[in-house]
């Protein structure tokens, strides 16, 4: 057992983990207030989080131990199911917070557009190493997996879910940066993606949209309105101090923050924890996405490779867009902290993602692991050792890097 | 085919890597810089934001006349608070508001919306009055409370309006008294200082912060709430009288510089001072208004010359023919032809101007300007009030034989009410020039305790007690014998001095038919208890002489209070002369075939009576030519057309 375990990677096993242990304290500690003022019992929330973690370890768990290769397999099936579930969800869903983008099913809600993340970045990661051969040709190669894209990015709008929508976008862009296409092709998606966005911005601007951004950038011109959340977290933010107020003592979190277990978890970590737990926190969020990036360039399967860009980017780009919006450099959109918030199917996804960042690292590893008597040869250089990474590659899925 | 590079791919891959750790570097050094850097300032916002204070509000302390009488003193008036989220219906509430508190309906509805915790309802529902409450209470409308508040209250309406000034919104000192010992008045605020979360419930865990507040101490002062009321009554006479420009009375404790009455019309209601002209309110006549005083002012002089022994007023004659020549210039006596051959008391008691020229003369430049600068003139008294004026004198070195003469009986100079009357109480009360005052002692609310008590200040000594003697004697014969017969007072041996002063127009020159008259007056003679002077501003429809005018309310002013002050009668004062004071007769002019409207250029010392309707002036009845006295009543008949 504990010889199948030293198969995977360490890192991505405890850093996931602690850093949902630790969001589950957090929830708890900030969710009190708000679970009992909405009726509930003050444990609310942290049963509801701990369930969710429960369910996601089990993810986690199952998913390290499926063969990655198996879902370039099921990419098909992977890709109807969700598309089905974003329709359905645009017609059966539940409307909270103005945005209909939740299956209720008794006691646990489902937001589908989370995991359209997944499967969204399996379908990018499983066609451009399918495409690995003709990837320079843009027609065929490029452009069929970004109108797939395009249409699950229209159907997470259409909710609306400009947070999540935005956050898909750029996991895509990433893993298409990462896909190896050529650079003139690369250009060319930057200009017409500038362009659509020159032609969407007049659309998109509402009021709304145009106070979050004044919200971000001039608070305290407007306290009591659109800049209110954000100096509300400046508050809990700087009220932290160095070492912070203690665990539990957070005042931010009796009202004043919105949404303190959620989007702003953050500012009550810095406000009871001050700027240390502030650093632990994103210690180990950035321990998990460089890993996850190592991994990805270590991996020498494409798929493998572009798969865990695509997780290790949507942590990323989901803790920058979060911590962003707290510490007001960016408007505050809705996007919650990877592993920490609460929510119940980002927590499942983002756990199972681990598991499956955890099985590439497994197959890493075991392609990296030189038979023993190859091992003292090491040191010899590089030379020696691509020789050896052709010899081992036969058993790894998709394509081959060529070189 | 071309295939792609394992190194693109790697490169690209270093490129996420770095950018992945350039982001939260990014990320880390902006929590730093709002966690360290805009620190220490967001902590004030937050524990302002957190902090919930409920104000206690300190009572104001009262005002109180020398005997205890309420002068000022609080009332409850509820203020007008509305909580938004409790406003069920903030249409129909904020249509209520709008009608009872008497704003727009926008502003109310704006009140009503606003996303506060609650919303006081400033200024229009700041201290609300008796009716205003009953409809809100009446309505009882959600969301909308009345919170305790209290408004300040004169229970003497205007009177001493003046000396107590008002107070703003806020129950702070804006003038008179209320401004100068604002500090000790207002008290401090109390307050319980208590976190709390957004929905404003309490936190318990942070201790409250409990500060008592500090109820503003009383002012007892030292007006009497009577003699003030006699004052405020014989203005009121006065004005109905004579219609005048402007009226001050002035009361004065000689012994000690302590102000008993002070009043000045026109005035106004300090409870609504807001409709208040601002001249009117920001105007303390009796240590606000400079002018020339005109014969009171020959007292100092008189002072003067019997200090420095210049003269005797029993044995020192003087012939005056009804003008003096000074310096090329010819000083006439108020009374045409002059008063002959008098002796010095008997000048005093005329009030004749070439003989105070005389004793000005006497004293010479030096020393009757020094007597001036002494008894406080050209500067300010130091009352205890705001807007006290420093009154003009001539520069040393401008005086010339002219400006000598003319300030010896009281032109040329400019003071104030107050300063005559500290410098008159100097010269009858043995010769001590005090600092007048009003607040006299300061008692704690609770305990009614003194805390404080205000010394009288003698400023100076200024004359010998025999010299003052003398001038209460002649002063007191000038009552008894002379101009100013209509200030005797039986029993109370009433000394003063009349004044005429002439007014100074806009062109610099003195204008004509319009006088301030005054009188000074101090009694009893053998020992002063109250120096109380009246001047009025261009009265209409008499004769403009301070003794005709100013003597008669003077007079009375000082008897009243001297009884209401409980000071025993005299005997073996001057009598008075039972004569009818040496006034001069006003001869009729002849008006027949004038217009009516040119009347206004003649009729200053008589009073008109008419007959008929129209224009012009039919016959008039006396006839031109006849004497009369002034004030007396002529007959006009009146008709449309010119003959």
């Amino acid at each position: 057992m504990l010889n199948k375990i030293k198969k995977y990677d360490f890192t991505l096993i405890i850093a996931p983990i602690l850093l949902s242990c630790f969001g589950i304290v957090m929830v708890y500690s900030s969710s009190m207030v708000t679970a009992v003022m909405e009726g509930h019992s003050a444990t609310y929330y942290l049963f509801r989080q701990l369930q969710w973690f429960a369910l996601g370890l089990v993810g986690f768990i199952v998913c390290s131990m499926i063969p990655y290769k198996y879902y370039q397999k099921l990419m098909k099936l992977i890709m109807l199911i969700i598309i089905l579930a974003l329709i359905a969800v645009l017609f059966f869903g539940t409307e909270r917070n103005n945005a209909r983008s939740w299956f209720i099913l008794g006691p646990i809600s489902i937001q589908p557009a989370e995991f359209a993340k997944l499967g969204l970045i399996m379908y990018l990661a499983a066609i451009y190493s399918k495409k690995q051969a003709y990837i320079n040709k843009f027609s065929s190669g490029v452009l069929p997996p970004l109108i797939m894209t395009a249409f699950v990015l229209g159907l997470i709008v259409l909710e609306p879910d400009i947070g999540t929508a935005a956050i898909i976008f750029l996991i895509a862009c990433s893993v298409i940066f990462s896909s190896g296409i050529q650079f003139k092709h690369l250009i060319f998606l930057m200009l017409v993606g500038l362009v659509i966005i020159a032609i969407a911005i007049p659309n998109m601007v509402t009021d709304v949209r145009i106070a979050r951004f004044t919200g971000a950038y001039q608070p305290f011109q407007s306290p009591d309105s659109d800049g209110y959340h954000l100096i509300q977290s400046y508050l809990a933010i700087s009220g932290g101090g160095l070492t912070g107020e203690g665990l539990g003592a957070s005042v931010q979190k009796l009202g004043y923050l919105f949404g303190a277990h959620t989007d702003f978890i953050m500012a009550v970590v810095a406000e009871e924890l001050g700027f240390f737990g502030v650093i632990v926190v994103i210690g180990l969020l950035a321990t998990i996405v460089l890993r996850g990036i190592f991994i990805s360039r270590r991996c020498r399967d494409s798929f493998g490779a572009l798969l865990a860009i695509g997780i290790s980017s949507m942590v990323g780009i989901q803790a920058f867009i979060n911590l962003g919006s707290i510490s007001g450099i960016l408007p505050i959109t809705g996007v919650t902290l990877p592993f920490v918030s609460y929510g119940g199917s980002s927590l499942l996804i983002l756990l199972a993602s681990m598991g499956v960042l955890n099985n590439i690292a497994m197959k890493v590893k075991q392609q990296d692991t030189p038979a023993p008597h190859e091992r003292q040869h090491l040191h010899e250089g590089q030379h020696k050792e691509t020789q050896r990474q052709k010899e081992l590659y036969h058993f790894g899925g998709g394509r081959k890097w060529s070189s | 085919m071309k295939r792609v590079s394992t190194t693109t791919v790697r490169k690209r891959l270093v490129a996420v890597f770095l950018i992945g750790l350039v982001v939260f570097g990014i990320i880390d050094f902006r929590l730093g810089y709002v966690q360290f850097v805009l620190g220490d300032k967001l902590m004030a916002l937050a524990d302002n934001s957190w902090s919930r204070d409920i104000v206690f509000e300190p009572e104001r302390g009262l005002i109180l006349d020398a005997n205890g009488e309420v002068l000022a003193e609080n009332v409850t008036a509820p203020s007008v608070v509305v909580v938004p989220r409790q406003i069920k219906n903030p249409k129909e509430t904020a249509q209520h508001l709008s009608e009872i508190l008497d704003m727009t309906f926008d502003k109310a509805f704006e009140y009503v919306t606003k996303s506060a915790m609650s919303v006081s309802l400033h200024p229009e529902g700041r201290k609300i009055n008796e009716k205003q409450e009953k409809a809100l209470r009446t309505l009882n409308m959600p969301g909308v409370y009345l919170a305790k508040d209290s408004k300040r209250h004169y229970p003497f309406g205007d009177d001493l309006a003046h000396v107590l000034g008002f107070t703003g919104i806020d129950n702070q000192g804006l003038m008179g008294l209320e401004l100068t010992h604002n500090e000790e008045l207002k008290g401090e605020k109390g307050s319980l200082s208590y976190y709390s979360d957004a929905k404003g419930k309490k936190m318990e865990k942070l201790a409250d912060v409990y500060t008592p507040p500090k109820d503003g101490l009383d002012l007892k002062t030292t007006i009497d709430s009577r003699v003030q009321t006699i004052m405020e009554r014989e203005l009121d006479l006065a004005v109905a009288k004579y219609n005048p420009d402007g009226a001050l009375a002035l009361a004065v404790n000689p012994k000690n510089g302590a102000v008993l009455g002070m009043a000045s019309r026109p005035t106004f209601s300090p409870e609504n001072y807001q409709k208040a002209n601002q001249e009117v309110y920001n105007r303390n006549l009796p240590i606000w208004m400079t002018y020339e005083p005109g014969s009171t002012f020959k007292i100092i002089t008189l002072a003067a010359a019997l200090e420095e022994n210049k003269v005797d007023l029993e044995k020192d004659h003087y012939h005056d023919s009804g003008s003096i020549k000074v310096g090329g210039a010819n000083i006439r006596c108020w009374k045409s032809g002059g008063h002959g051959s008098q002796s010095y008391l008997e000048v005093v008691e005329n009030s004749c101007n070439p003989g105070f020229v005389n004793l000005g003369q006497r004293l010479g430049k030096e020393k009757l300007f020094s007597y001036i600068h002494n008894f406080g003139f050209g500067k300010k008294t130091g009352i205890d009030l705001q807007g006290e004026a420093n009154g003009i004198l001539f520069k040393p070195e401008n005086v010339g034989p002219v400006e000598l003469a003319t300030t010896s009986f009281g032109q040329g100079v400019s003071v104030t009410p107050i300063q005559q009357v500290i410098a008159v109480s100097a010269a009858v009360n043995g010769g001590n020039l005090y600092e007048p005052f009003i607040a006299k002692e300061w008692i704690d609310p609770k305990t009614g305790k003194v805390l404080k008590e205000h010394q009288p200040k003698l400023k100076k000594h200024v004359i010998s007690t025999e010299t003052s003697k003398e001038v209460r004697k002649a002063l007191e014969s000038v009552v008894a014998n002379g101009s100013g017969k209509p200030a005797y007072v039986d029993g109370y041996r009433v000394g003063g001095k009349t004044g005429t002063a002439q007014k100074v127009g806009k062109d610099g020159k003195y204008l004509a038919n319009n006088h301030i008259v005054s009188f000074i007056g101090f009694a009893p003679a053998d020992d002063p208890q109250i120096v109380v002077y009246v001047a009025v501003d261009n009265p209409k429809g008499t004769v403009q002489f301070g003794g005709v005018v100013a003597a008669p309310i003077v007079g009375t002013i000082i008897g009243d209070s001297l009884r209401a002050l409980g000071v025993k009668e005299r005997k073996g004062g001057l009598k008075k002369e039972v004569q009818w004071p040496d006034q001069p007769k006003v001869e009729v002019p002849d008006l027949v075939g004038l217009k009516k409207d040119e009347l206004l250029n003649y009729m200053e010392d008589l009073t008109i009576e008419t007959s008929g309707s129209g224009k012009y002036i039919l016959d008039q009845e006396p006839k031109a030519g006849t004497m009369l006295e002034a004030g007396s009543k002529i007959r006009l008949y009146l008709t449309d057309y010119k003959r």
